[in-house]
């Protein structure tokens, strides 16, 4: 894939970035009073559409943080659209992370017994690209019949495998991780399915946000859930840029937060070392931040590349993530610099 | 004329709300519009993008899959129905959701059923790969399940976490066996010793390992209990066959209904496919589409008819060619038209690029010049009556189906290769069989040498009068002189030839001839194209511009003499292909009687499997690199009309 293929998806991820939020217009947002004056800021951006048609059927703001993520399934859809072969594949694939967190909802919503409504209001519809029938899956009433429901779909053979221990220890975390992990081994294997070049721009792009997950998993398996060094190992990605398999067993059997960071490779123990007694949120964020600079770096390379789609899509992620911890934040009345101290793109 | 596109207009089809259904059933029935998503055709119509025909099709994508999965559960296919089917979205939609719901019902059931049968099957199959392994114990299963110092535990794991659990138990002392594979999963044995059961269940567990133990039900040797697995097998085997009867009987009683439905949905989501491309207002639908001028006539007498005049069509010819560095997303589609014997070779130009649709179609002189260079390499009569012979049965669909385009230019190719063989007087890698018509490869190797020159020089030319003729036809001055690969390329590339010639003959021209020929075009090909664009309205040219475009003119001087080089291979694959029937006749003279025999006959049929294949590709690469390259854009779309099924 060169320059012919990319000229047009490039031209319009070109267009796309310059919808982007500017910092300034980020801490206008972050600098409002109250969630109306965010969403009244919003009216004046790209999400426009999305806010107002939220706002006009009086929904409140976790249904216009939904609206936010409808936009950005609809961005991923135009650019779904200028693209064919392989990389379009990739790219449907890596918005199936969002039917993820919808099959995610839909678990817990089963699980915590909460009202459908409930359950269908935090559901970002995936349109076209959708796999599951939601509305089926809001139908059933146990998660046994919601592996059944999903029947000869990518995501039936990892809950169903997961499915023994789910109704063992009466806990989601095996089926979340379960679909996390098939789901990131399918989206590595579209990567390694591109060819020459465009193989090593995807992996690259992709290898430095599975180290993310990776360290990011580390922290919160070793520190809070405390797990032993065989269940991280099997809860980890063996994939990755720099964080590899010995890495991990490193990390897994250190003794103290200290050496677990000693046990990581660069940059991720140089970005993490200074926030050891900042809290793991914190260290999350900073290993967000990490890879949004990560992000723009590659946008400013060789353009005619399929990692310049995916840090294009990774940062308006995190611009639709920074938003809608802006109106949680606003929602809850933090101040400014609590919620500035929470996004993943450096103000 | 058979080097254009089929002419093609754009219509703009405005219809009532109400009438959209009909229309559609016209145009998917006369299957020669194709569809613009109008979102493409400018910002005035982005207002007009119509969402509800998203939603539609969304829901049309989950029925399509929800009839799927009954079609295969019941081993039903769709088959058209005698009438055709009404394009209702909305009624179909509701209609099949209902439908599909009462045959979803029960063919739950079954699934169940079946579903139970292979759970217990597997479990089955499992114990008795695990009796299997143990058969040579005469122990019972009892005590085995006993060990006192040792842990044990057999589990199914998914494949794709079996390396991450042998990580996962580095620095475990351990051993872990993989016995058997089965349904994406490994039946491993864990060993380890007791005290550390713990962290290896850990590893099982977090790797979605399923415990499989030795059954509990099953008692006695493993030999016994094997025994008892296989009768139950036996029994599970004649409730599968119960099984099937009741599916039989399910898809017997809803066979009519369930084909009906699936093409109702079949026949209704391409309608709705189509829709995602259309334009809405309150009360009107834009259809925005390309097809065949000569069609037109007849789709606006079939729409007058099917809609009592209720509509407005614009018809618009497609707007000029759009400059290389623009988006072609508004251009029209192209409809190749090639005579008969030339339409398998579309396939080598399509497998280059599409031909645009203001660009000449090279399909012609590609099928032309493929099978000429083709033959040139491979000279052979009785060779090329082989491949002849194997391209005519594969036009037969012979022992392999669906190649039949491949089929044609096989033939082509090894009639081109007989006539050469004929020419070379070669058959079957042998001389002296036949008198030469023209003469013999390895006798005047450089007599071929420059032949092949030649030839590659006319096929240069040719490529550049065809880069030519498209800036005429695209009234594109500039390009038609300026252009590196137009006139003044032409007058560079000749002139270079002749240069050559004259130095090779030794009668090197002089100064003012080299500069005139040479010097002078070089230095137009440098300067003319900048500022020719600055004349059409580009940006002035800076240095910067006229330095990329002098280095750019260097590189397009050394192209053209690489590229003819390049058609010395066509030279040298002759000359080997006889030196290579040279070597087999000196082997086969080493060895007496049938062995020597064996050997041609073993010697020719590598080379034409081999070398077949390899001149093959050197005659493609010398048609897209050297001549494709001079004139072809390849940025066309190919026509690809809306049709419903049936």
């Amino acid at each position: 894939m060169g320059a012919t293929y990319y000229a047009r998806p490039h031209a319009l991820v070109r267009a796309m970035l310059g919808r982007l939020l500017r910092l300034q217009e980020k801490r206008r947002l972050i600098a409002a009073e109250k969630v109306d004056e965010v969403l009244r800021q919003l009216r004046s951006t790209p999400y426009a559409a999305e806010v107002e048609e939220a706002t006009q059927a009086g929904q409140g703001p976790r249904q216009v943080e939904r609206a936010l993520e409808r936009n950005l399934v609809r961005a991923y859809g135009r650019i779904i659209h200028a693209l064919d072969g392989p990389p379009q594949a990739l790219v449907i694939e890596m918005l199936r992370r969002v039917e993820v967190d919808n099959l995610k909802a839909i678990l817990r919503g089963l699980a915590t017994r909460a009202p459908v409504e409930e359950i269908r209001a935090v559901i970002v519809p995936l349109n076209r690209w959708a796999l599951v029938p939601v509305e089926r899956l809001l139908a059933v009433r146990s998660v046994p019949e919601v592996v059944e429901a999903l029947d000869r779909l990518p995501y039936a053979r990892p809950l169903a495998a997961a499915l023994e221990r789910y109704e063992r220890e009466h806990s989601l975390f095996p089926l979340e991780v379960a679909l996390d992990l098939d789901y990131l081994r399918r989206l590595w294997a579209r990567a390694e399915a591109l060819h020459g070049a465009d193989r090593a721009s995807a992996q690259r792009a992709l290898g430095m946000r599975y180290d993310v997950l990776n360290v990011t998993w580390l922290l919160r398996y070793k520190l809070v859930y405390r797990l032993s060094p065989q269940e991280i190992f099997n809860y980890t990605l063996a994939y990755g840029l720099r964080v590899n398999d010995e890495t991990i067993r490193r990390a897994a059997t250190a003794s103290n937060l200290a050496a677990l960071i000693d046990a990581l490779p660069q940059p991720y123990r140089e970005v993490l070392a200074p926030l050891q007694d900042a809290g793991i949120a914190r260290m999350e964020v900073a290993l967000r931040r990490y890879l949004s600079r990560e992000a723009l770096a590659f946008l400013s390379g060789y353009p005619f590349q399929v990692g310049v789609i995916l840090s294009y899509l990774y940062l308006k992620e995190a611009e639709v993530r920074d938003l809608i911890a802006i109106l949680e934040g606003k929602s809850l009345g933090q101040r400014p610099e609590e919620i500035q101290a929470l996004l993943w793109s450096e103000l | 004329m058979i080097l254009t596109p089929v002419p093609m207009a754009r219509i703009f089809l405005v219809t009532l709300a109400g009438d959209l259904p009909r229309a559609t059933e016209v145009l998917g029935h006369a299957g020669i519009v194709q569809l613009v998503p109008v979102a493409d055709l400018g910002p005035w119509a982005q207002s007009l993008t119509w969402p509800e025909a998203e939603a539609l099709a969304a829901q049309y994508d989950s029925l399509q899959r929800r009839v799927g999965a009954i079609l295969r559960a019941l081993t039903l296919r769709s088959t058209p129905p005698a009438q055709p089917v009404e394009i209702e979205p909305h009624r179909a939609a509701a209609l099949a959701d209902q439908r599909l719901a009462q045959v979803e019902a029960q063919v739950r059931e079954i699934e169940q059923r079946e579903r139970a049968l292979d759970e217990e099957a597997h479990r089955l199959a499992v114990a008795a790969q695990q009796l299997q392994l143990l058969a040579r114990l005469r122990v019972n299963l009892e005590e085995l399940r006993q060990l006192e110092f040792l842990y044990f535990a057999a589990a199914l794991v998914p494949e794709e976490n079996l390396e991450r659990l042998r990580g996962s138990l580095a620095g475990l002392p351990h051993a872990l066996v993989p016995a058997a594979r089965r349904d994406k999963a490994y039946l491993v044995f864990a060993f380890t010793k007791r005290e550390l059961a713990g962290p290896l269940e850990q590893a099982l567990q977090s790797a979605y390992a399923q415990h499989a133990e030795l059954a509990p039900d099953l008692s006695g040797t493993p030999a016994q209990a094997l025994r008892q697995v296989q009768a139950r097998e036996m029994a599970l085997l004649q409730e599968r066959g119960r099984l099937e009867q009741a599916r039989g009987a399910l898809a017997a009683r809803w066979r009519a209904e369930v084909e009906r439905i699936a093409w109702l949905v079949a026949v209704n989501g391409a309608a709705v496919e189509a829709w995602r491309h259309l334009g809405q207002t309150e009360h009107t639908r834009l259809t925005a589409g390309w097809l065949p001028a000569s069609a037109l006539p007849e789709v606006e007498a079939t729409l007058s008819e099917a809609l009592a005049g209720r509509f407005v069509l614009r018809v618009s010819p497609p707007p000029p060619a759009a400059p290389s560095d623009e988006s072609t997303r508004l251009q029209p589609p192209t409809q190749l038209r090639n005579p008969a014997p030339a339409r398998p070779f579309e396939a080598l130009v399509t497998t280059y690029g599409q031909p645009n649709y203001h660009e000449l179609d090279p399909t012609l002189f590609a099928a032309l010049l493929f099978v000429l260079m083709f033959g040139i390499m491979f000279g052979d009569v009785g060779q090329g009556a082989v491949l002849a012979a194997a391209g005519w049965l594969l036009t037969r669909e012979v022992g392999l189906r669906g190649n039949r385009t491949f089929g044609w230019i096989l033939l082509a190719a090894g009639a081109s290769a007989m006539v050469f063989g004929a020419l070379y007087g070669t058959a079957f890698l042998t001389e002296g069989l036949l008198r030469a018509l023209w003469f013999e490869p390895l006798s005047n190797p450089t007599y071929f040498i420059q032949v092949a020159v030649i030839f590659g020089i006319a096929v240069i030319t040719l490529g550049l009068a065809l880069n030519m003729a498209n800036a005429l036809r695209a009234r594109d001055r500039v390009r038609f002189i300026a252009d590196r690969r137009g006139l003044i390329g032409l007058w560079f590339f000749w002139g270079a030839a002749y240069a050559a010639y004259t130095l090779i003959s030794g009668r090197p021209l002089g100064t003012v001839a080299s500069l005139l020929l040479v010097g002078v075009p070089v230095v137009l090909m440098a300067l003319l194209e900048p500022f020719l664009g600055f004349l059409r309205g580009k940006r002035w040219p800076g240095f910067l511009v006229i330095v990329q475009s002098s280095v750019e003119t260097f590189d397009t001087a050394v192209r053209y003499i690489s590229n003819t080089v390049s058609f010395v291979r066509l030279a040298a694959f002759a000359i080997a292909h006889e030196g290579i029937g040279i070597m087999v006749f000196i082997l086969a003279g080493l060895v007496s009687g049938v062995g020597g025999a064996a050997i041609v006959v073993v010697g020719n049929i590598l080379v034409i499997g081999l070398e077949g294949l390899v001149v093959f590709i050197q005659a493609l690469r010398l048609e897209y690199y050297e001549f494709f390259t001079k004139f072809f854009r390849a940025d066309g779309t190919p026509f690809r009309p809306f049709r419903l099924p049936g």
